[in-house]
């Protein structure tokens, strides 16, 4: 609970009704996804709860947030900024902070068709604002965590891969103005937002040097360099017709399926050739979504339970599946792309089982469009987390998996993690092939203490592995003990990162749990 | 949901927060991508499906107590199971029925239902209807030119809502019943509350006692068919009194009855009736009203920690919600032009009544109703209609709150019109509380 | 076909699956084909279940029962009649129908007791059988 003075001042900011610090609502706020594992990692209990925090508080607007990180560091409480708030990194770090829930905050204050940006504020989900740009034929990027989750969380703060990043790119490059509440209080707002006159949203970059490699780093700072309220991302032609119609009942909709959209699922039997048809693939920019993943993953993708699962058995037996899908708004347009389709797949001797030995369900299509996808690795075990996450060449992506098979079978044989063989992956190219992204999504029990162990001892080596073998840098290089550790081998990034933090934050006051902290030299555990 | 599945289920939510939207290929709009309504207007994570499932697991490990607080969120609640389609469109987490298991616990400690609930479940003890109207006069709706057959193997079951509030509908169904000739009889005094306002506080001993003594009643009069025009009675006992008791008799509700009898032409709807309607889904005759199926197959652990159902494991998604009956009806009535509103079938968005929140927490109730009520006026319709007593209260309720122009009929109502009879004009306008 | 009495009424558990993942075959024109003059029982035991699938393979049709694996008896081929027999456990099924597991990692399953078979030449109508399914 919160000291009176301090709760009169949250409760002056934002009302009575929106601020709550009893043990049933900071308790409900402290449980998360994969918390466990984290926790483990930590030296702590293995349970999926974090240090609770003292208060949860609900402002509405930029003003309220200014004031609550205001009276934050007068009384030098952190605070934990989450909107829809999937996953470890929205949790606290220490008991003595507060929960910035964003919920309230939920407008889409602007599309401008025009110059092809939509700005909105954090709890506006990407199916949201994807139906809303729809009606202008545009569309957005959405990251592989699915379309239930914050555009402005994904693109500020967290990674933000996605299955059609071939097309709609990655989180952090589809960052235009940025409204930045700073660990201060202080308002900062970023790129062509920030002129004196005629501000708009249309530029993330300048006015002089650009802060939004600040502001994201490597996959962002999860709340560890302030709170964003607003945000302007990018919008992309939508990628065929946007009728969107789906019959039927849950959980297998009938999708119409739109005139000119085609998948392609192909094996390209081992890493050298996947390597090879990716780039091929990638050159001819056609692909709307260009994903490599393992047969397991290609199985799941088209089932809605672990039991539709067995049926697809007849992909269970690819070496290195490529899941191409193209979208097209004209016939002439369609035409063409699948005429480069077939004849890349004849130049690089693949063949397209979809079509031959699978005709997938009509909803298939429509979670491609609604960046459904990586839902579907909730099926096996209900719980997964992805280790690895390099973001770089197509070949240091597949030698990352490649390495990790061993590594993966190691735990798989000790029943800790559920047998994918040790393929599991994901990689997904950004912008045509510009550069690759690759995360081995590893499914675990939750409930089961020995499996939550087992992934956290899995992703601590794959992270070692990563570092020794030179194998790019990994996803979840955060918290001041990974950064203190990978530091020294990558130039002493830690020592700027470090700085950058103090500068950005003197009172420590935005949680550094999943970021860094400020204290020179020093570690600052996860309470 | 037993306790050995109840431990296991609550904690396994992933706080991926679908609970709280319609499916999400089925979003076409910001405005109308919500599928809770708790959450909606409390806003904190626990209000959500999601969120009163991570309740449920601090409860059990105690890390919190029994206390008003959570009580309040807890009960917060229409259990209109609409993030249960959500989660489980890929999961087999059953957020509706832990939320109803977690009610069970909270009574069982003293800790629910709310005291505006108590009253109600006292009243049905004493009176037979949570109104706490006189039993007596439960059967006063009855005009004097119904025809009841004393011999019927069908019997309507009236409901409390229709019998003392909403009496238009009532008087509706028994016309429309008389107008095709389905001979019926109703049970006069012998009829008590179904127990669904009971049963969704989580008192399940007063259900239980409830459920059997009007099981003994129907089943002693050789009864074949029973036909609900309420959905909160049709649900309770198509899919929850087979759970504790088995019966003989066929259950139907009057949309599906007055569908057949429009399919076979027993009913002839020739009047026109030129207005454009919205059809509403209430939950208890869409999402909800969907058999528990046995299940008689094995959990095969393929490999540590990941084991499949042989067969699978029949999943309530709400798919066998009952959508086609009213809406079929809707479009033979000449003149009627049916709009749909975006949250239809079994992701519509609840009126905001059920599982006693229309009594506890009126302003809840209203303000669901409230936002129901715009997805309707948006949809293009002048006319709201539905198929349940509970809904068309608070959704009239609603209507008067908001001054809204659209106006409010029961589907029974609307066939009276297309049949050339007048609907009842009993509409109490007076704001309801059970 | 078997006329055993441990024959199950319906293929459960492991045999289930078994049925679920075969039974598909029945439409494969190519299936019907290739095993037109095929006739054999093979029987396949999950060591980490309790059902094995008795699998019987006849001039282009398939059939698959299930057997408890307990009494010991139920495996033996006077019981049930099998021309070839196979006992791993899940895992192992799986890797070999998605072909995972490469005959010599097969070989070293066997030298190690990890797979037992009998009738190894009768049992090469099952590993064609998978690699049909699995294309």
């Amino acid at each position: 609970m919160l000291e009176k003075e301090i709760l009169k001042e949250f409760q002056e900011i934002v009302g009575v009704e929106n601020i709550d610090d009893g043990e049933i609502m900071t308790n409900a706020y402290a449980y998360n996804w994969c918390t466990e594992f984290v926790n483990y990692m930590e030296e702590k209990d293995p349970i999926p709860f974090s240090p609770i925090p003292k208060a949860v508080i609900l402002p509405s607007s930029t003003e309220e947030v200014q004031k609550i990180v205001q009276s934050c560091n007068k009384y030098r409480v952190k605070f934990k900024a989450q909107s829809t708030g999937l996953g470890p990194w929205n949790q606290p770090s220490t008991e003595n902070s507060v929960i910035l829930d964003l919920r309230r905050m939920n407008k889409i204050v602007k599309i401008d068709v025009k110059n092809l940006y939509a700005v909105v504020e954090p709890y506006v989900s990407g199916a949201q604002l994807q139906a809303e740009t729809m009606k202008y034929g545009l569309n957005i990027h959405m990251p592989g965590a699915g379309p239930m989750a914050s555009t402005l969380a994904s693109h500020t703060s967290m990674a933000g891969p996605g299955f059609t990043s071939p097309q709609t790119g990655y989180s952090a490059r589809n960052v235009l103005g940025t409204e930045w509440i700073l660990p201060t209080g202080e308002i900062l707002r970023l790129g062509s937002l920030g002129l004196k006159n005629e501000s708009d949203w249309y530029s993330g970059d300048g006015p002089g040097p650009s802060l939004r490699g600040i502001m994201r780093g490597w996959v962002g700072t999860k709340s560890g360099l302030g709170v964003f309220t607003r945000v302007a991302t990018k919008l992309f032609p939508y990628p065929c017709d946007t009728k969107f119609v789906l019959n039927g009942h849950s959980p297998i909709y009938d999708f119409k399926i739109p005139n000119y959209i085609r998948a392609y699922v192909m094996d390209c039997n081992n890493f050298k050739h996947l390597e090879k048809s990716l780039i091929r693939i990638e050159e001819e920019e056609i692909a709307f979504i260009c994903s490599h993943m393992s047969s397991y993953a290609i199985m799941a993708i088209f089932s809605y339970s672990i039991e539709s699962l067995i049926d697809k058995m007849a992909f269970g037996g690819m070496k290195s599946p490529l899941l191409v899908v193209i979208a097209a708004r004209t016939k002439r347009e369609f035409d063409y792309k699948q005429k480069v389709m077939s004849h890349v797949m004849k130049e690089l001797n693949l063949i397209n089982i979809i079509g031959t030995r699978y005709e997938p369900e009509s909803l298939f299509y429509a979670e491609c469009l609604r960046t459904n996808l990586g839902y579907h690795g909730f099926i096996a075990t209900g719980g997964f987390q992805s280790a690895k996450g390099q973001c770089d060449s197509a070949a240091l992506c597949l030698r990352a998996e490649m390495k990790n098979i061993p590594l993966k079978q190691k735990y798989i044989e000790k029943g800790v993690i559920a047998n994918d063989f040790g393929e599991g992956a994901w990689m997904t190219s950004y912008e045509s092939g510009h550069f690759f992204h690759m995360e081995a999504p590893t499914f675990f029990d939750q409930t089961n203490v020995e499996s939550v162990k087992g992934m956290g001892e899995y992703m601590e080596e794959s992270n070692q592995m990563d570092l020794l073998k030179h194998l790019g840098v990994p996803f979840f290089i955060e918290g001041d003990k990974l950064h203190n550790h990978w530091g020294p081998h990558l130039m002493n990034y830690h020592k700027w990162l470090r700085k950058i933090k103090e500068t950005f934050d003197p009172n420590g006051v935005s949680d550094s749990g999943f970021y860094i902290s400020g204290n020179e030299g020093g570690i600052e555990k996860r309470e | 949901m037993d306790e050995k599945e109840y431990q296991k289920m609550v904690k396994r939510c992933v706080r991926c927060s679908v609970c709280k939207w319609i499916p999400q290929v089925q979003i076409k709009s910001q405005k109308y991508a919500s599928a809770c309504p708790a959450i909606d207007i409390y806003n904190y994570h626990p209000y959500s499906g999601g969120g009163k499932i991570i309740l449920a697991l601090a409860y059990e490990m105690g890390r919190i107590k029994p206390t008003d607080e959570l009580r309040d969120i807890v009960y917060k609640c229409t259990e209109c199971g609409n993030c249960a389609v959500s989660c489980k469109y890929m999961s087999p987490l059953e957020p509706l029925e832990i939320i109803m298991k977690f009610r069970e616990k909270l009574v069982d400690a003293g800790c629910g239902p709310m005291p505006q609930q108590q009253a109600y479940i006292e009243a049905v003890k004493k009176v037979n209807n949570p109104y706490n109207e006189p039993h007596e006069k439960r059967t006063n709706w009855i005009p004097d030119d119904i025809n009841l057959d004393p011999n019927a193997k069908v019997l309507y079951y009236v409901g409390c809502t229709s019998s003392y509030r909403r009496k238009e509908m009532a008087i509706a169904a028994a016309r429309i019943m008389n107008e095709a000739g389905v001979s019926f009889n109703i049970l006069q005094d012998d009829e008590f509350c179904c127990g669904s306002p009971i049963l969704r506080t989580g008192d399940t001993n007063t259900f239980e006692e409830i459920l059997n003594k009007n099981l003994d009643v129907i089943e002693s009069k050789g009864i074949e068919t029973v036909v609900f025009s309420c959905a909160g009675c049709y649900d309770t006992f198509k899919v929850d009194y087979p759970l504790s008791r088995k019966y003989n008799f066929k259950v139907k509700h009057t949309v599906e009855l007055f569908a057949e009898l429009i399919e076979s032409e027993q009913l002839k709807l020739t009047n026109n009736v030129p207005i454009t309607v919205t059809y509403h889904d209430p939950c208890h005759l869409g999402r909800n009203a969907e058999r528990y199926e046995d299940w008689d197959g094995d959990t095969v652990p393929l490999m540590p920690l990941v084991s499949i159902n042989i067969p699978p494991k029949p999943k309530r998604t709400g798919s066998k919600g009952i959508y086609d009956a009213p809406r079929n009806i809707l479009k033979k009535i000449p003149g009627l032009k049916l709009v749909e509103m975006e949250r239809i079938q079994e992701y519509a968005y609840c009126c905001g009544a059920g599982a006693g929140v229309k009594s506890a927490f009126p302003e809840m109730a209203i303000k669901t109703a409230k936002t129901r009520i715009e997805e309707a006026e948006d949809s293009g319709a002048d006319v709201l209609v539905s198929a349940c007593p509970f809904c068309s209260t608070n959704l009239q309720d609603g209507m008067m709150d908001k001054n809204s122009k659209l106006k409010y009929y029961d589907i029974s109502e609307l066939i009276l019109m297309a049949l050339g009879l007048e609907p009842e004009k009993l509409k109490q306008a007076i704001a309801e509380v059970a | 076909m078997s006329e055993s009495n441990i024959v199950l009424k319906e293929p459960r558990g492991f045999a289930g699956l078994i049925a679920n993942i075969m039974n598909p075959l029945n439409k494969d024109p190519i299936f019907k084909q290739a095993f037109k003059n095929t006739k054999r029982i093979i029987l396949i035991n999950a060591t980490n279940l309790h059902y094995a699938a008795l699998l019987t393979i006849d001039e282009g049709s398939l059939k698959v029962e299930g057997i408890r694996n307990l009494p010991k008896s139920n495996l033996k081929k006077k019981a049930t009649g099998w021309d070839g027999y196979v006992a791993m456990d899940t895992q192992i099924f799986l890797g070999l129908a998605t072909k995972h597991l490469s005959l010599l990692k097969l070989g070293v399953k066997i030298l190690s007791s990890k797979v037992k078979m009998r009738g190894i030449f009768k049992l090469l109508a099952l590993l064609k059988l998978l690699k049909l399914l699995t294309g």
